[in-house]
């Protein structure tokens, strides 16, 4: 397929694109999951420069670009699902996660019509956005898993074998290298602040 | 354990556990954004073949055509189907 067929089909889809963002959302989700995924893009530069044809050619300069999505999910036993809407923003802050989280609510995606708890991980922006669009009648749940992987992040810095040891120790025996590394990570520090929990001892 | 892991733990604590007072829904559901991170590994697996986007309007519009994909597979209909309806809906908006 040549160049102009690529630029013409993207023009026509661009047009049914704005179309597609400004759709009334018939069937309300119970549940709206919010994340984002980082592309690359390049962008032109004023300045110019000449090829090795000695063309005129504009600098080009890589950027990341965020791509955040909503997932709509029904809670009915039927594992239905579906994306709501996305945004195509240069970083995830409060002005794009309000543009997309606005569209949402005009389409139709309110309390009233079904919406019942929005899953949301820490972004700061998002739960600004929520707060000013949706007000505190809205269940935000905060995703576990990144919360517990923050968590373990932090657990990384244990670096001396005295609180490797520590930790081994309160995540029920296991050894160090188990507890830190590893996709398990998680469920050790879960079952480790389980017992801190238990205990209701000051640190671990 | 360093007091940074708990603190951390602790921010938003409530929100954490905020699934929990939910009645009548699949905690599976509600407790992490698994689904969007495997929809979002769905798409980062299509998005990457394009290695590096020229435009944002090409960035947009090939999510669209995934989000569509990935919409049309979970509702069991056929991409040729969703592709063909697609179409349709072209030559309508643009005669």
């Amino acid at each position: 397929m040549g160049l102009r067929t690529i630029n013409e089909r993207i023009n026509q889809l661009e047009a049914r694109l704005a179309h597609v963002h400004r759709e009334p959302i018939s069937e309300v989700p119970a549940v709206v999951q919010f994340d984002g995924i980082w592309l690359s893009m390049q962008t032109q530069q004023d300045s110019l420069y000449e090829d090795r044809r000695k063309r005129k050619r504009h600098r080009t300069r890589g950027k990341r670009m965020v791509v955040l999505i909503a997932l709509g999910l029904w809670t009915d036993g039927s594992g239905r699902r579906h994306i709501l809407d996305w945004e195509v923003a240069e970083q995830e802050d409060q002005a794009a996660w309000e543009r997309l989280v606005q569209r949402l609510w005009e389409r139709g995606v309110k309390l009233e019509t079904g919406l019942q708890a929005i899953v949301r991980d820490g972004s700061e922006g998002l739960e600004q956005t929520l707060d000013y669009i949706y007000g505190s009648a809205l269940v935000q749940q905060r995703c576990i898993f990144h919360q517990l992987r923050n968590g373990s992040r932090q657990v990384h810095w244990l670096r001396s074998r005295g609180e490797k040891a520590v930790l081994g120790a309160s995540c029920g025996g296991l050894s160090s290298h188990e507890c830190i590394r590893g996709t398990s990570q998680t469920r050790h520090l879960r079952r480790a602040l389980a017992g801190h929990a238990a205990t209701g001892s000051g640190h671990l | 354990m360093q007091p940074q892991a708990v603190a951390t733990f602790e921010r938003e604590f409530e929100q954490t556990i905020r699934y929990s007072s939910l009645e009548g829904m699949a905690r599976e559901v509600v407790r992490t954004t698994s689904l969007l991170e495997r929809t979002n590994r769905e798409l980062r697996r299509k998005l990457r073949q394009v290695g590096c986007f020229s435009s944002p309007r090409g960035t947009e519009v090939a999510v669209y055509i995934q989000v569509t994909r990935l919409n049309a597979q979970w509702t069991k209909t056929s991409w040729w189907e969703a592709s063909h309806s697609l179409a349709f809906d072209l030559l309508n908006s643009n005669p």
